[in-house]
């Protein structure tokens, strides 16, 4: 539990809002990886 | 005989003439005394130098060899960075403190037996909790508070385990204790919270972002590395020291990712590096150690470079917080610069510092087959570059344009993290020249294909992964927030135990003082007034309870007072006085 400076002054959130088109991109990237990842952790066995 | 002095005695003694000092006279000596200092080193042979004896021990004040050597060279260089980037401030506590501070860690580095050792580690502690209450707000002040209470605490640790191991071994010398007694553990668990082990961590996150900005760096370099020190010259190939490594080199990256200060998330960074030097020391092969040592040495220089480009900006804009901060490139070109290469070398990448001491501790790991480690430490590899490879930079100096137009960071701050980042592209590039410092003789090469390719391929998918949470609105909000860390449970547990305390002995306090200094003394001056008129009163009282006689006892109470007045007691309560004294006598008499 990190002590803060609670202050008001300044933003309380920064969100990062998506990009359209790149959310299945990042769907698609992460399923390949981990479909790659599994492939190896399969050939170690 | 020696033409020098004890490696600490000039930092230490020469941080005390600052209190008189100021402007740029105060300024030459801060930069001229690691110099000195440094040169007064490199006059002291290897061996033991200083010794004495007191109580019966003997006291050895240096001890010099190649372990104590290349933390003196880092210690000793850290110091001048150091002062370099504080010379603005005009703060003689801080100065004072800063100085000292780094002298005890030089203490602790060469001391030859425990004792020397202890009173270091102490002064240690005291200048750093000086280091912290120098911000003086609410908030440094009671994290200065919670970080002296822990570690006076640790310290007492240490000292038991000292105490009971001289007393064990008969030997206060200073070397290798290993893990296998009651003073072993103690003296282990002492350090570990110098060390800021899992569940022991939290005064590190906690007040090494309230620090003053100068502090900050000082803080970043000593307390931990000195543990470090210890564990290597202490406890090398202790088993346990590999999976509290572990633990240390993995868990700060969850808390990093969602912290918002970005001083705080260096904090939990420190931890995680501090990771991989513990799991070094615990495999215990001269290439482990080796490695632990020089990513001591590397994370010394690239972990003050980034709180330096953190502090130059909390100098000039004030702010510190991930949601404040966002385009700052351009106001402050080369502090965004030199936080990129101190970004690039804690992330190891190739011909970068840290690149070429990290790789070390993974190989050692892999070549004593330690699969799991391997992976945990793979982990922190990619973790370490994301919240401090890429999180710090991006959030302070690209990211949303915050709207903050400052000068850049004052000249002597660029200087001291200019040269920081030439060291770490140095190391980075010819790591020959900081293996020759290191403790055992090594012809390790880090740029071998596969170590390249493997580290490359590793940043390169953390990058893409980072790119892609981003940009597909996954990656978490920054948000100014509390996190709960294993501080809760003593902040609040104290609280809790505060009360309870407070309840069952000032509960005792408050019965003890109605019954001994109220009615006690009340019954006592009553008894007092007529004791005789007391006893017998008593006497009646019990024995109208005891025979059920239903006669009005208030007047024959008032009869045995009138009588007593008159010294007119009844025949047969003297007899019977005579009678019991009689038989305790006789009883004496017959007994002994």
């Amino acid at each position: 539990m990190s002590s803060h400076d609670h202050s008001d002054d300044g933003k309380m959130v920064l969100a990062h809002d998506a990009v359209a088109g790149y959310r299945p991109v990042f769907l698609v990237a992460i399923t390949i990886g981990i479909l790659y990842l599994a492939y190896i952790f399969y050939k170690t066995l | 005989m020696i033409n020098a002095l004890p490696p600490a005695t000039i930092m230490i003694l020469g941080a005390l003439p600052m209190i008189f000092l100021k402007g740029k006279t105060k300024g030459a000596w801060m930069l001229l005394l690691p110099i000195l200092s440094f040169v007064n080193l490199l006059a002291i042979p290897e061996g033991s130098h200083w010794t004495f004896g007191f109580l019966g021990f003997e006291v050895v004040l240096a001890k010099v060899d190649r372990l104590s050597l290349i933390f003196g060279y880092i210690f000793h260089l850290v110091a001048f960075i150091s002062n370099l980037y504080a010379l603005h401030v005009e703060d003689r506590g801080q100065n004072v403190s800063g100085t000292i501070y780094a002298g005890a860690a030089l203490g602790v580095t060469f001391a030859g037996d425990m004792f020397t050792l202890f009173v270091f580690w102490e002064l240690l502690t005291i200048s750093a909790t000086f280091l912290i209450l120098a911000r003086r707000n609410k908030a440094a002040i009671s994290a200065g508070a919670r970080y002296f209470m822990i570690h006076v605490a640790g310290g007492l640790c240490l000292l038991a385990g000292i105490i009971i191991h001289v007393q064990t071994t008969g030997s206060a010398a200073f070397g290798y204790i290993g893990l296998d007694s009651l003073a072993s553990y103690l003296i282990f668990i002492g350090v570990g919270v110098n060390c800021a082990w899992p569940f022991m961590h939290s005064w590190l996150v906690d007040s090494y972002p309230e620090a003053t900005i100068t502090g900050t760096i000082y803080l970043s370099a000593f307390t931990t590395k000195t543990a470090v020190y210890f564990l290597a010259r202490a406890y090398p190939g202790t088993e346990a020291l590999i999976w509290i490594g572990a633990g240390m080199a993995g868990f700060p990256i969850f808390y990093a990712v969602i912290e918002n200060d970005l001083r705080r998330v260096l904090a939990y960074s420190l931890i995680n590096q501090v990771g991989f030097m513990v799991v070094g020391i615990g495999i215990g092969t001269q290439l482990a150690v080796n490695g632990a040592i020089a990513h001591a040495f590397n994370d010394i220089l690239f972990k003050g470079l980034l709180f330096m480009t953190m502090g130059a900006v909390m100098y000039r804009t004030g702010k510190i917080r991930a949601t404040d901060l966002g385009g700052l490139y351009k106001s402050m070109p080369w502090t965004c610069t030199f936080c990129i290469v101190g970004a690039a070398s804690i992330s190891a990448f190739p011909l970068f510092s840290g690149f070429v001491s990290k790789s070390m501790v993974m190989e050692a790991a892999a070549n004593g087959d330690m699969r799991f480690i391997w992976f945990i430490l793979l982990f922190a590899s990619a973790g370490v570059f994301h919240h401090a490879g890429i999180k710090i930079p991006f959030f302070a100096f690209f990211s949303h344009d915050a709207g903050i137009r400052c000068k850049e960071a004052p000249r002597h701050m660029l200087l001291a993290m200019g040269l920081t980042a030439f060291l770490c592209i140095f190391i980075g590039s010819f790591p020959q020249f900081l293996y020759k410092l290191l403790p055992y003789a090594t012809d390790y090469n880090p740029y071998t294909p596969s170590h390249v390719i493997a580290q490359s391929q590793l940043l390169f998918f953390s990058a893409v992964a980072f790119t892609l949470l981003l940009l597909a609105g996954i990656y978490p909000a920054e948000m100014r927030s509390t996190n709960i860390d294993f501080d809760w449970t003593y902040r609040k547990g104290s609280r809790w135990f505060y009360n309870a305390c407070d309840r069952l002995f000032n509960g005792i306090n408050a019965f003890g003082d109605r019954v001994f200094m109220q009615e006690l003394p009340k019954a006592l001056a009553r008894f007092a007034r007529d004791p005789a008129a007391s006893l017998q009163k008593h006497g009646v009282r019990l024995l109208a309870e005891a025979t059920g006689d239903e006669r009005p006892l208030a007047k024959r109470l008032a009869d045995t007072e009138h009588r007593t007045k008159f010294a007119a007691y009844p025949i047969g309560g003297g007899v019977l006085l005579a009678v019991f004294f009689l038989g305790v006598l006789s009883l004496f008499y017959i007994l002994f």
